[in-house]
C-alpha cells in the first residue's frame, strides 16, 4: 500500500497530444497505398502504423518518398511477444489478431506453456519496430510488423536507407529474424558459433562456450557456504 | 686544419716515442670514447630534457625522481630496457632483425666523424666533410628497412617504406640548401664552412643573402623530415601505425633506435650550425689550458650553446605541431622545397657574381628582419597568450 | 556464416567509383589485408576495422565490433526501472549524464511523472558540462589521432575542473548515477553557482587558447578539410546524428527542433558545418561543429545557472514503479547525437524490452562505405571525426 502513497506525491504530467502531422500523414498513406496494407495505431504523440510483414518494403518505400520524406532511419528493433502480459484492451499496439485472423485459429497453443503463456493462447509472435524520421515533416513514425515464429522473415529495407543493414544484423543475431534479400546479413556483434537469440525471452545461455564457463557461483554465496562448511573458528 | 688527434699528438705531445700504427689505434680508439661518451650523454640527457619540456608544455611535471629532478632518468631507463627479455617474433627474418637497430646506430654514429665541436675539435676534419655526413646518415634508410621487413608485421612494413621514401626524398632539399653554402665557403670541410664565416650575426650564412636565409629554413624542415621528428615522424606514427619500424623490438635493440634518434638531433643541430649560424665562431676568446697547452673554450661554448637552442626548438615543434600526411609530406618535398632550393642555388650563384665580396646591408637588414620577427613572437606570448588569457590553471572545486 | 548478396541492391555506388577509380592506377588489383585493432591506439577502444589496403590507400573498410557487447539490453528487461539507471550510465561512458537523462525521461514520460522544475534546470545543466567534457575527450583525442599531443593534455587539464564540480554535485566523476527517475539524486551544492560561474569564465578563455593552438593550425587544416566528406544527403541516408549530422550542414538538433526539458526556455545557436575550411561534411566541419557547441554549452549553463528556481529537486517515486502498459520511445541529444530509448512496458516493475540506438552506432555503419579509397592516415582521422565510443555501439 505503502507504493501507491508514494506515487500520489507525484505530480502527474498532462496527456501528450496528437502529433500535428499525424492526419496528413494518414491521408497520403492511404490516397497512395491499398487501404489494407497497413493499420493506424497511433495513440499519444506517436504515430504508429501497423503493416503485414509482406508488405514492409513497399510501405516504407512510399513512406520515403511521396509527400512525407521519411529520409531517415531512427532504428530498426525487434520484440519477443512471447510473455507480454497485460488487458487485452492494452495490447492495442499489438493487434496480432486481426492481421492474422486464420492463423489464430490454425496454430493450437502449445501444450507445454506455462499458465501465463496459456493466458495468450496463440501462435507465438514477434515484433519489428521500425523508427523513421522524416527532417522535412519534423515527426516520427513509428512502423510496426508482426510475424509468428513460424515465418521469421521480412523483406530486407537496407537498399533503401545506408544504417538499415547494421540494425538488421542485430536484429537478426538477437532474435533470429531473417531479412530476405539482405546485402550483407552476418553477425554483429556475437561469435559466429554462438548458439540461440539472446535477446528472445525464452533464451537460456550454455553453460559454457569454446571451454569457458558463461557463469560463475556468486562470490557471496560461495563466501557463506564456505563459512558455513567450516563453522566458528576454535578456541585455541 | 687540426683534429682531435693533431690536438692529442701535437699539442699535448703524448704518446711520444710510439709506433706509428700503434698510435694511430689508440688515437682511434680515444677519439671514438671521448665521441661515444658525449654522444651518449648528450642522448641520454634530451631524452629527459624532451620530457621535461614536453611535461612543461602539457601541465604535468614529467620525469622528477631520479637524482635532481629526475635528470638521471636515462639512466635508469637504460637499465630497465637492459634488463628486458630481448624478444624476437617467431616469424621474423632473425639475423636482419638483429643487424637493424646496429646499422641505423653505425650511420647515425659514424657522421660524428666529421662534426665539429670548437676550433681545433673535430675527429677528423674531412674535406669532404658535409658530404660524408649526408651519406653516412642514409644509411639509417637502409637499418629502418631492415627493421620493418624483418619484424614480419606489416605495420612495421609500412613504417619502414614509409621512412624509406621520405628520406631518400629529403635528401635532395637538403642536400641543395647545403649546395648554397657551399658555394659562398668554397669547401665542403666542415671547419672550413665555419671559417669562411664571421663571429657576428650578420656575418653568419643565414644572414649572408635573401637566399641562404630561406636555404636555413628548407634546410632545417628536410632534417626535421630526415631524422623521423614530428611534424615529419609518418614512419612512426604512432595514432596510425602503432608504432611504425620499431613495433616489434623490446629491451636493448628498441633502445637502440631511441638512441639514435636523439644523438641524431645532434647531427641536425651541428649540421644547421656549421652551415648557417657561425659555427664555433665567436666574439670572445676564452681560452682554457688543459694539460698545460691553450683550448679555445668560447668556441665550444658557442658551438655547444647554438647547438642545444636548435635542440629546443626541435623538441618545442615536437611537441606543438600536429603530423603531415605521406602525400602532404611528398608533394612538400617534390612540388616546393626542390623548386625552391634550385631557384635558391641559381641566386646565390648570381649574388656571387653581383656583389662578390657579400652586401653587409642585406645583411644587417636580415638580421634586423630577425630580430623583429623574435620580438613580434615575444609580444605574442606576453601579451596575447599570458596576459589575455590570464587563466586559472589550477581550477579545483575543493579548494 | 549467413549472407545473400544482390549487387543491385548494395547501394554502393560512392565505393565502386573508388575502387574503379584505383584500379586504373594498379592494374594488377594486388592487396594486403591490415588488421587495424581491436588494441589499436586509434580505434579508441576495442573496435576492429579489417583493411584491404593498396599500399597507403584503404580500398575496403570491413567494422567488427561487439567486443564491449554486454547485453544491456537483456539487463533493462530484468532489472527494476530505477534499477537500470546506473546501467545506462555505461552505455555511454563519456557523456553518462545524457544517457542517464534519456533513461529517466522516457520512464517519466511512460508513468506519466511530472518533475519539479529545479530538477529539470538541475538537469540541463549537468547535461551541458557532461557535453563539454565529452567533446573534449573527443577533440583531444582527435588531434592526438592526428599527431597532435599537447591540445589532448591541455583538454584533460579543463576537463579535471568539470570532474571535480560534478564530483561535488553527484559524488561521481565518470559513471554519475545523478538523474533518477522523478528529479536527480542530490541538490546542487551550495556554492556551486559561484564556482561554476568562474570556471566558465575561464574556460571561454580555454578555449579560445585551444582554437589558437590547434583549431587553425595549418597543418591541422590541411589534414582535416575535404577528408571523409559526408554530404547532406548521405548524412540522412547513414542516419547520423548530432555533431556528425550538423557537420554536414543539416540544422538540427533536437534541443531546438524538438524541445524537451527546459530546452525551450533557453537561448542558443546550433552549430552547422559550413565548409569552414573545405568542402561541407568535412571532417574539419565536424571537428569546429564540436568546438562551437561547447560554447553554446557554456553560454547554456551560464543561463540555466541564471534562472534555475528554488523548489524541490526529486519528487518520490516509488522504489518498485509500475509504470501503465505501453510504450514510448525518448530521445535526448547526447554528446554524440539523438540517443533514443525505445522503452515497452508491460505492467509491471521491469521494462518489457528496451532497445537503446545510440549515435556511435549509426556513425560506424558510414565506414564501410565512405572510407575506400582514403590514405590510411585520412581513414584514422575520418574514424575520430565521429567520435564513436565503443560501448555505445556495442552496448
Amino acid at each position: 500500500m505503502s507504493e501507491t502513497e508514494n506515487t500520489k506525491e507525484s505530480e502527474v504530467a498532462p496527456e501528450p497530444e496528437q502529433d500535428p502531422n499525424h492526419d496528413f500523414i494518414i491521408e497520403k498513406m492511404a490516397s497512395g497505398l491499398d487501404s489494407d496494407l497497413f493499420v493506424d495505431r497511433s495513440f499519444g504523440d506517436n504515430i504508429v502504423i501497423e503493416v503485414h510483414p509482406g508488405h514492409i518494403f513497399e510501405v516504407i518505400s512510399f513512406i520515403k518518398d511521396f509527400h512525407i520524406y521519411a529520409d531517415f532511419l531512427d532504428s530498426i528493433t525487434a520484440v519477443d511477444l512471447m510473455t507480454f502480459k497485460g488487458p487485452e484492451k492494452d495490447r492495442g499496439t499489438v493487434p496480432w489478431k486481426e492481421i492474422y485472423p486464420q492463423k489464430e485459429e490454425a496454430l493450437p497453443a502449445d501444450e507445454n506453456a506455462s499458465t501465463e503463456e496459456a493466458a495468450f493462447a496463440g501462435p507465438r509472435l514477434y515484433m519489428v519496430v521500425y523508427h523513421l524520421f522524416s527532417f522535412r515533416m519534423k515527426s516520427a513514425i513509428i512502423i510496426k510488423s508482426v510475424m509468428p515464429e513460424e515465418k521469421l522473415e521480412i523483406k530486407s529495407i537496407d537498399s533503401l536507407y545506408g544504417n538499415a543493414n547494421w540494425l538488421e544484423r542485430e536484429v537478426f543475431e538477437m532474435f533470429g529474424i531473417q531479412f530476405r534479400d539482405s546485402r550483407d546479413l552476418r553477425r554483429l556483434m556475437l561469435p559466429e558459433d554462438w548458439k540461440g537469440y539472446p535477446l528472445r525471452k525464452d533464451y537460456k545461455e550454455e553453460a559454457s562456450y569454446r571451454g569457458m564457463a558463461t557463469t560463475r557461483p556468486e562470490p557471496l554465496t560461495k563466501l557463506r557456504e564456505a563459512s558455513l562448511r567450516k563453522g566458528p573458528e576454535p578456541e585455541k | 686544419m687540426p683534429n682531435i688527434a693533431d690536438y692529442l699528438t701535437s699539442n699535448l705531445g703524448l704518446f711520444a716515442g710510439w709506433s706509428d700504427t700503434a698510435v694511430n689505434l689508440l688515437l682511434i680508439l680515444i677519439v671514438c670514447v671521448l665521441v661515444l661518451g658525449f654522444l651518449s650523454l648528450y642522448a641520454g640527457v634530451t631524452s629527459v630534457v624532451e620530457r621535461k619540456i614536453a611535461g612543461r608544455m602539457q601541465s604535468r611535471i614529467g620525469p622528477n625522481k631520479v637524482w635532481y629532478r629526475g635528470l638521471f632518468q636515462f639512466l635508469a631507463d637504460g637499465v630497465k630496457n637492459i634488463q628486458k627479455e630481448d624478444i624476437i617474433p617467431d616469424k621474423a627474418d632473425k639475423p636482419l632483425f638483429r643487424m637493424a637497430p646496429y646499422i641505423v646506430f653505425a650511420g647515425m654514429f659514424a657522421s660524428w666523424v666529421a662534426l665539429p665541436f670548437g676550433k681545433g675539435l673535430i675527429a677528423a676534419d674531412l674535406n669532404i666533410g658535409i658530404l660524408f655526413i649526408f651519406a653516412v646518415t642514409s644509411l639509417n634508410v637502409i637499418g629502418v628497412l631492415m627493421a620493418g621487413w624483418a619484424s614480419n608485421n606489416k605495420w612495421s612494413l609500412i613504417g619502414g617504406i614509409r621512412s624509406a621514401a621520405q628520406i631518400v626524398s629529403y635528401e635532395i632539399p637538403s642536400g641543395l640548401s647545403a649546395l648554397t653554402v657551399i658555394l659562398l665557403s668554397g669547401s665542403l670541410s666542415m671547419q672550413s664552412i665555419i671559417a669562411a664565416q664571421g663571429a657576428m650575426p650578420h656575418e653568419w650564412n643565414i644572414a649572408h643573402n635573401p637566399f641562404t636565409a630561406i636555404s636555413f629554413f628548407i634546410m632545417i624542415i628536410s632534417l626535421l623530415a630526415e631524422g623521423n621528428r614530428t611534424p615529419f615522424d609518418i614512419p612512426e606514427a604512432e595514432s596510425e601505425l602503432v608504432s611504425g619500424y620499431n613495433t616489434e623490438y623490446s629491451g636493448m635493440r628498441f633502445l637502440f633506435f631511441f638512441f639514435a634518434e636523439w644523438a641524431n638531433i645532434w647531427i641536425m643541430s651541428a649540421i644547421l650550425t656549421t652551415l648557417f649560424l657561425g659555427g664555433w665562431q665567436s666574439p670572445l676568446l676564452i681560452e682554457v689550458s688543459v694539460l698545460g697547452r691553450g683550448l679555445e673554450l668560447s668556441g665550444i661554448l658557442f658551438f655547444a650553446g647554438k647547438c642545444l637552442i636548435l635542440t629546443f626548438v626541435i623538441i618545442w615543434v615536437r611537441w606543438t605541431l600536429p603530423r603531415l600526411r605521406v602525400d602532404q609530406l611528398m608533394s612538400l618535398c617534390w612540388k616546393y622545397l626542390t623548386p625552391i632550393a634550385f631557384v635558391n642555388i641559381l641566386g646565390v650563384l648570381i649574388w656571387m657574381v653581383v656583389f662578390p665580396e657579400g652586401n653587409k646591408m642585406t645583411s644587417m637588414l636580415l638580421v634586423a628582419v630577425y630580430l623583429l620577427i623574435f620580438l613580434y613572437f615575444v609580444y605574442r606570448v606576453i601579451f596575447i597568450n599570458l596576459i589575455q588569457m590570464k587563466a586559472k590553471l589550477d581550477f579545483n572545486y575543493f579548494k | 556464416m549467413m549472407q545473400t548478396t544482390n549487387n543491385e541492391s548494395r547501394g554502393l555506388g560512392a565505393n565502386l567509383t573508388n575502387l574503379e577509380k584505383y584500379t586504373i592506377y594498379d592494374p594488377v588489383h594486388d592487396e594486403m589485408e591490415l588488421n587495424m585493432g581491436p588494441q589499436h591506439p586509434s580505434t579508441h577502444g576495442v573496435i576492429r576495422l579489417v583493411l584491404k589496403m593498396d599500399g597507403e590507400i584503404v580500398t575496403r573498410v570491413v567494422p567488427d565490433v561487439g567486443y564491449l557487447h554486454r547485453s544491456i539490453e537483456k539487463i533493462g528487461e530484468s532489472v527494476t526501472y530505477r534499477g537500470f539507471m546506473p546501467y545506462t550510465d555505461r552505455v555511454d561512458y563519456l557523456s553518462a549524464m545524457h544517457a542517464n537523462a534519456g533513461w529517466a525521461m522516457g520512464v517519466e514520460k511512460l508513468a506519466a511523472i511530472k518533475i519539479p522544475e529545479r530538477a529539470e534546470f538541475i538537469r540541463v545543466i549537468v547535461q551541458e558540462f557532461n557535453r563539454i567534457i565529452s567533446h573534449m575527450i573527443a577533440l583531444g583525442t582527435f588531434t592526438m589521432d592526428v599527431g597532435a599531443f599537447t591540445p589532448f593534455v591541455y583538454f584533460l587539464r579543463e576537463r579535471e575542473a568539470i570532474n571535480d564540480l560534478l564530483e561535488s554535485v553527484c559524488g561521481a566523476r565518470l559513471t554519475y548515477n545523478f538523474i533518477w527517475i522523478g528529479g536527480v539524486s542530490h541538490d546542487l551544492p551550495p556554492n556551486f553557482k559561484e564556482k561554476a560561474l568562474e570556471y566558465l569564465d575561464h574556460l571561454d578563455k580555454a578555449l579560445d587558447e585551444f582554437n589558437r593552438l590547434i583549431t587553425f593550425n595549418k597543418i591541422f587544416v590541411k589534414r582535416l578539410a575535404d577528408v571523409g566528406v559526408i554530404s547532406r544527403e548521405q548524412a540522412k541516408h547513414f542516419g547520423l546524428v548530432g555533431p556528425n549530422l550538423r557537420g554536414s550542414g543539416i540544422n538540427w538538433d533536437l534541443r531546438k527542433n524538438k524541445p524537451y526539458s527546459v530546452y525551450p526556455k533557453i537561448d542558443f545557436k546550433v552549430a552547422v558545418g559550413k565548409g569552414y575550411k573545405g568542402t561541407m561534411g568535412d571532417s574539419f566541419d565536424r571537428f569546429y561543429c564540436r568546438v562551437l557547441e561547447m560554447f553554446e554549452s557554456v553560454k547554456i549553463i551560464r543561463q540555466a545557472l541564471q534562472m534555475i528556481p528554488e523548489g524541490d529537486y526529486k519528487i518520490k517515486v516509488s522504489r518498485k514503479l509500475k509504470p501503465p502498459v505501453g510504450e514510448v520511445t525518448s530521445h535526448v541529444e547526447s554528446s554524440r547525437g539523438d540517443m533514443n530509448y525505445y522503452i515497452i512496458s508491460d505492467g509491471t516493475d521491469k521494462a518489457y524490452r528496451v532497445k537503446i540506438r545510440t549515435g556511435s552506432f549509426n556513425a560506424m555503419t558510414t565506414l564501410e562505405e565512405i572510407s575506400p579509397g582514403m590514405f590510411i592516415a585520412d581513414l584514422v582521422a575520418y574514424f575520430a571525426s565521429l567520435d564513436v565510443v565503443a560501448p555505445e555501439i556495442d552496448r
